[in-house]
């Protein structure tokens, strides 16, 4: 099947070049280099193609760029062939490379990428900060209006809310479990072994509840709200919408915030709940400690204040993870890459918010001593 | 004439619903051949069973006188090398630039040096009429004409015998659509190539069509030059093509 070749004949003054075989795209890539590579040292030239039994145009490109080169050098040069269609077809072909113009692309130095790169992570952080704005001015009309989209909330709170619980309370009862195990292991050395009650609860409703809540819910939430909304923008239906006067902003973004508002002190209660009781299970396996006496040492230690910061933290995550998710969402572009990009960019860039958000909490709680 | 496609007592159902009740057809070498139907006659389905992305529930189906049914993968590797298939929407590849589109199967399939890629893509946008400036865009940057010439090029890129064109005038405005027929039968007479097309336009029929079959009642209804298929007294046949008498 392979059977393309060439060979050259010396005659006096004229060298002529016979092609043989099936000059096609299936086999020109095995003779391509040493084509190419010809040179003549008569200056008439011959090319004979009338032996090839098939031509195609990817054949015909590789016998044209032999002859344009052949004629940059002021070689003569002859094509025969009585194959009409062949001539034809290499006709056009010349033609068509002889207008072939090499366009320059652009390199740019190392140091302007650096600068452009820097300047687009200023420009999408001033692009977030106005899409802030945008939403609090839009919330603001929006509770003058009291138009709230009772469907859309409840189903973003059953979607991101009620189906992340059974995560969330797995995670929570590990996390539980494991903060009791590490502080008993050290307090025991003290004989302090009663302390890991104040500890543990302590770090969970201030501190592990709503971060591991906020987190699972950033992975799960912000992803899911830049993919969906990502793809209807990808299939213009957001373009669809703002034919229709429907305004994104109410239909697809304000329900979600609204929704994570709702869900996610909710989910950092039970988050709380089920970490407090992975804490009572492994003291009681480790120390020994009764659930009786765990509880009546959490009624002593853990005041109300320290579940209330913890819950406070709530809505202000909620906000972060749904605007975050819905930002990416929106800047999607129309190449299916993007939804990936921005999906990515939307869970790193939540979860690293939340945890800025929450320490910025503790510094402030600090301070206020609370 | 040989005979490129034929298409033997197809039958596809969907579930309970039947889309095909016995469509034939014969598309000869050389020929530009169209298929026609009303929205939902199940012509794009055909199509499909043809390129082999849906399968027939019973019937044949031979391409360059195999049936594909009975390919190994092999051959079935070796058949879609042959034969170039053109999406209505053009389908490519979103996250490569068109000259990556263009030089994707050429990369694959042979072992090109960069430069002589670079010709080929050259001389594809060149038989398409586009700029060569357009190398370097991304599909989402092309107006949906540029993408239908894009998409050709990238079809016509492992040299073809064979074409399918799914609605390739859609979405077209005339001077465009009238522009890309022109260049169908062009390329279709310097390459050498057998065209299968469904197609709704009634000037694409009447300037390039060579022979046609018109799908309707799940069955060809009516097939051969325009000329035999005016003759019919179809309904749908009537009605279609009604506006020009």
């Amino acid at each position: 099947m392979k059977n393309i070749s060439f060979k050259v004949y010396n005659k006096s003054n004229t060298t002529t070049i016979v092609f043989i075989g099936d000059w096609s795209i299936n086999n020109i890539d095995i003779i391509e280099t040493k084509l190419l590579q010809f040179n003549s040292k008569t200056s008439n030239i011959i090319l004979n193609l009338e032996n090839v039994d098939n031509l195609d145009s990817s054949g015909a490109i590789l016998i044209s760029v032999l002859k344009k080169r052949l004629e940059k050098d002021n070689f003569n040069i002859k094509t025969i062939t009585q194959n009409k269609k062949h001539l034809k077809l290499l006709d056009i072909i010349e033609e068509n490379i002889s207008k072939q113009k090499d366009i320059k692309v652009k390199k740019y130095s190392f140091l302007y990428n650096v600068g452009k790169q820097t300047f687009n992570i200023y420009l999408s952080i001033i692009e977030f900060l106005s899409f802030l704005g945008k939403f609090f001015i839009k919330s603001l009309k929006l509770f003058k209006k009291g138009d709230f989209r009772l469907q859309e909330i409840i189903y973003f709170i059953y979607t991101a809310g009620l189906e992340a619980v059974p995560i969330i309370a797995l995670t929570s009862f590990l996390v539980g479990i494991v903060i009791a195990y590490q502080t008993i292991v050290q307090l025991s050395k003290f004989g302090a072994d009663i302390f890991v009650v104040d500890a543990s609860v302590i770090a969970i409703t201030r501190e592990l509840g709503p971060m591991i809540t906020a987190i699972v819910v950033a992975g799960r939430s912000a992803s899911s709200f830049s993919a969906e909304i990502g793809a209807m923008k990808l299939t213009q239906e957001i373009d669809a919408m703002k034919t229709m006067g429907f305004k994104p902003f109410y239909f697809l973004i304000i329900p979600r915030v609204v929704a994570l508002l709702i869900a996610l002190p909710i989910l950092i209660f039970i988050s709380d709940i089920i970490g407090i009781f992975g804490a009572m299970i492994a003291t009681k396996m480790h120390i020994g400690l009764s659930f009786n006496i765990f509880i009546d040492r959490l009624y002593e230690v853990l005041k109300v204040k320290h579940y209330i910061i913890g819950l406070i933290k709530g809505p202000f995550f909620a906000v972060i993870i749904a605007l975050i998710g819905s930002f990416h969402g929106l800047r999607v572009t129309q190449n299916t890459e993007s939804i990936g990009q921005e999906t990515t960019k939307s869970v790193v860039n939540a979860i690293f918010l939340v945890i800025v958000c929450d320490a910025l909490f503790s510094v402030i709680f600090t301070r206020l001593n609370l | 004439m040989k005979s490129v496609v034929k298409v033997e007592n197809i039958v596809t159902k969907f579930g309970a619903k039947i889309v095909h009740n016995g469509v034939s057809l014969e598309v000869k070498q050389n020929e530009i051949y169209a298929i026609l139907g009303e929205s939902g006659s199940g012509k794009s389905v055909l199509l499909k069973e043809i390129v082999m992305l849906l399968k027939p529930f019973s019937g044949k189906i031979y391409i360059f006188n195999k049936d594909i049914s009975r390919l190994t993968p092999q051959e079935i590797l070796e058949l879609k090398k042959r034969w170039g298939v053109l999406f209505q929407f053009g389908a490519l590849f979103t996250s490569l630039n068109i000259e990556n589109n263009i030089a994707l199967p050429l990369k694959e399939y042979t072992k090109l040096s960069k430069k002589m890629l670079s010709y080929i893509v050259d001389a594809k946008l060149e038989m398409v009429n586009l700029d060569k400036s357009v190398k370097y865009l991304y599909p989402y940057e092309l107006s949906g004409g540029m993408i239908k010439r894009a998409a050709l090029a990238r079809t016509l890129s492992l040299d073809p015998k064979l074409l399918f064109l799914d609605e390739p005038t859609s979405g077209l405005d005339p001077v465009g659509a009238r522009a890309f027929d022109e260049l169908i039968v062009n390329l279709r007479d310097t390459l050498d190539l057998t065209i299968v097309m469904i197609t709704h336009d009634l000037d694409t029929i009447y300037n390039i069509v060579d022979r046609l079959s018109i799908l309707a009642d799940k069955k060809v209804v009516s097939s051969g030059t325009l000329e035999e298929v005016l003759k019919s007294n179809h309904p749908f046949v009537k009605k279609f093509f009604k506006k020009r008498e």
